[in-house]
């Protein structure tokens, strides 16, 4: 707003008087009250500039040597490292990949580094590294992937090795697995490896319905599920069919889009159909064809009319699964 | 920006003691009073400093008093003044409305307003109030006239001056105690804002407050604070005629005078007579009852005059319906309110603190400082509130914009 120029001047205020008075014309209080002041401001001066070239200080040293931030955590040693896992792998497993020096310190490790180390191992599915600082312990923690299945992989002109499978379709080299548990696997079968970009194998596709088949299979028919030696995945990707080899029937056909434990149940049911009946053996069962089930017998002697005088396929009363 | 919570400090440095209130503003809404402080003034003379060391000690040692018993520092200081060096004047500006319609702008009263303040004042003087008289719009009272239609527009101010040495004394003896003073308070203001409603300022009412070298005057009428004036006569000379007319120790006049003193001639015997100490002690010795109420009446009727002739014609009775209020120490002469009544001829009584004042702070005494720390709650209060309404980023900008 603009002051319109014939206004006069306004009257010197009281503010206007100045209102510091010199030292000598203070009171003996009234100068330890304004040293007290002083004093504060100083020091709040000096917080303040100390902050700020401190600031400087280390912005200045990590633009000329970041190492020299880094020395002074450097000489903190590691102490130990913990490990735990869900799966079988074991401490020796870890120090071996791991291979870190005998003089590492805490602040040194690059856990990025380690990580990747770890995670190049298919067994692993994921890890977290972190640094305990009051004990200097490195803890890793560790999550491993399930096999559900075996493979007989060559490479190249090499001796073919066995390999394990994952439900997700890793493909690795299992470590720490028992005998038996590996012997309970399934072969997989009619599926082509792919090699990745960075190391290993690239993930079989298709691998969940499988897994989901096998898991069904386990906790329904676990009788049936032991005797299966062979999964193929040939037509999968076509047909959208899982092909079972088992000890007792040489080809057993899944729908992979239908429900695993009804088909199951039907099978179940054939398995023990045909047992019961003294059926010749079976050839190929096909569970694909959602309300037929052909079952196919191999070619043997014709049926003897005395099967009659066997006796009753069970004495007791089969009890009815509901899937 | 204001803070949750300030420490004032009210300050009066008179003539015969130095009291100090420490209030607790919070949020500049409410006060707590939460430290008090109290000396006897030593170096001040009719409210002025003449000897700046001794008052400095006294007020320093009230100041450090006030705030160990409030357990904290002060901030700011709030100072009475007074002194014969104060006087006031009236001005007032007119203006005609600006705009074709009438409508009064706040342009308008911007205008008036500082015509109205700007009236030079003699070389070392300093303006400590001006308190602005209702407004006036073609003739009629109005308290505010913005948006209003009219076609002259009024304003007056009284303003309070001082000398700039006397004010400067005052506000260095807090200085050297390193405390700023934010605002100084003409005595009787802050007295009469305590004594007194709103009620009784709108109808009229004279407040006068006897303090110990001098007594502080205010009369309002309108609600506002329409004359102020100091006169250099207190409880002191009260105590002085005692010690010339009965050939008396200061000392002892004013024992004399706090026993036996009336505003008002009561003794009806001659021949009663008191005892000056009354213990049968050497030198004790007896005094006619009368004298002492004929020179205490006398010297209460000649200061209430001087008052009355300094308001002039300002004074009128039937404008003051609700009389005269008293407070200030040299209120507490009996019949001082019975004197007063009868010199202004309207009714006269003593004025009284609110009632959540503390029984402590009840005596007249400390009516300016009670009225001190009301004013600083008052004006916190209105910075608070100007501060919400001038706020805002856009209206700061929108303002600088206006003045650029």
């Amino acid at each position: 707003m603009n002051r319109p120029a014939s206004m006069p001047p306004t009257s010197r205020s009281w503010k206007d008087i100045r209102q510091g008075v010199s030292t000598r014309a203070m009171s003996r209080e009234g100068r330890r009250r304004m040293m007290l002041a002083s004093v504060k401001f100083a020091v709040l001066c000096a917080v303040v500039f100390g902050c700020a070239w401190g600031v400087f200080e280390v912005y200045a040293t990590w633009e000329r040597d970041p190492a020299r931030l880094k020395e002074p955590v450097k000489a903190v040693p590691l102490k130990q490292v913990v490990f735990a896992t869900d799966g079988v792998l074991d401490r020796a497993w870890l120090h071996q990949v791991l291979a870190l020096p005998g003089n590492a310190s805490l602040m040194t490790l690059d856990l990025g580094a380690l990580e990747r180390r770890l995670l190049a191992s298919g067994q692993v599915r994921s890890v977290v590294l972190r640094r305990r600082f009051a004990d200097n312990t490195l803890v890793v923690t560790m999550q491993e992937r399930t096999p559900i299945a075996r493979a007989m992989v060559q490479i190249g002109g090499t001796t073919p090795g066995l390999r394990l499978v994952a439900g997700d379709g890793v493909v690795y080299e299992g470590v720490g697995y028992e005998r038996p548990v590996l012997e309970r696997l399934p072969w997989l079968a009619g599926f082509q490896l792919r090699r990745a970009a960075t190391s290993g194998f690239e993930p079989i596709a298709g691998m969940e319905r499988i897994a989901a088949l096998l898991a069904a299979a386990e906790s329904l028919v676990p009788q049936l599920r032991a005797e299966w030696q062979v999964v193929s995945l040939a037509r999968l990707a076509t047909d959208h069919e899982i092909v079972v080899r088992s000890r007792e029937i040489p080809e057993i056909i899944f729908d992979a889009r239908g429900n695993f434990p009804r088909q199951l149940a039907k099978l179940d049911y054939i398995v023990d159909s045909l047992r019961t009946h003294g059926a010749p053996p079976t050839a190929r069962v096909n569970l694909a064809l959602d309300s037929q089930v052909p079952v196919e017998l191999q070619e043997t002697a014709p049926l003897q009319p005395a099967r009659s005088a066997l006796p009753p396929p069970s004495f007791q009363p089969k009890l009815r699964r509901d899937f | 920006m204001i803070s949750k919570t300030k420490l004032i400090g009210a300050v009066e440095i008179g003539t015969s003691k130095v009291a100090i209130l420490v209030g607790e503003l919070s949020r500049g809404r409410t006060l707590n009073i939460i430290g008090l402080g109290s000396c006897q003034s030593r170096g001040v003379i009719k409210g002025s400093v003449v000897d700046y060391k001794e008052a400095s000690t006294c007020t320093h040692a009230a100041l450090q008093t006030a705030e160990e018993r409030a357990g904290a520092p002060i901030e700011v200081v709030y100072l009475a003044q007074t002194g014969a060096h104060l006087e006031g004047f009236y001005n007032e500006a007119a203006v005609n409305v600006n705009a074709a319609d009438n409508c009064v702008s706040s342009l308008d009263i911007d205008t008036v307003c500082r015509l109205a303040k700007a009236k030079e004042l003699p070389e070392g003087r300093a303006v400590v109030h001006h308190i602005r008289r209702p407004f006036r719009l073609d003739g009629r009272l109005v308290p505010d006239p913005e948006h209003l239609v009219g076609q002259r527009l009024e304003a007056g101010y009284w303003t309070v001056h001082g000398s700039e040495a006397k004010i400067g004394d005052h506000i260095h003896v807090i200085t050297g105690f390193n405390l700023r003073v934010e605002e100084l308070i003409l005595s009787s203001l802050a007295a009469g804002t305590m004594v007194t409603t709103a009620e009784e300022r709108q109808n009229g009412v004279l407040v006068l407050d006897l303090g110990c070298g001098t007594t502080d005057y205010v009369l309002y009428r309108d609600g506002v604070a329409y004359q102020t004036g100091v006169v250099p006569v207190g409880g002191d000379h009260f105590t002085n005629d005692l010690s010339l007319g009965l050939r008396l120790t200061r000392g002892q006049a004013e024992k004399i005078k706090l026993r036996y003193g009336s505003a008002t001639l009561r003794a009806r015997d001659k021949h009663e007579k008191v005892w000056l100490n009354g213990d049968y002690s050497v030198g004790d010795r007896q005094f006619p009852r009368q004298s002492i109420e004929q020179i205490t009446s006398a010297r209460a009727r000649e200061l209430l005059e001087v008052v009355r002739k300094k308001l002039g014609p300002a004074f009128v009775p039937e404008q003051t319906p609700v009389g005269v209020v008293l407070t200030g120490g040299a209120a507490k002469l009996p019949a001082m309110d019975e004197a007063a009544g009868k010199v202004f001829g309207v009714p006269g009584r003593l004025g009284e603190a609110p009632s959540w004042v503390s029984d402590e702070l009840r005596d007249p005494g400390f009516s300016t400082t009670l009225g001190l720390l009301y004013y600083g709650l008052n004006a916190q209060a209105e910075q608070a509130s100007a501060a919400r309404r001038s706020g805002g980023f856009l209206r700061n900008i929108k303002r600088l914009l206006v003045s650029a």
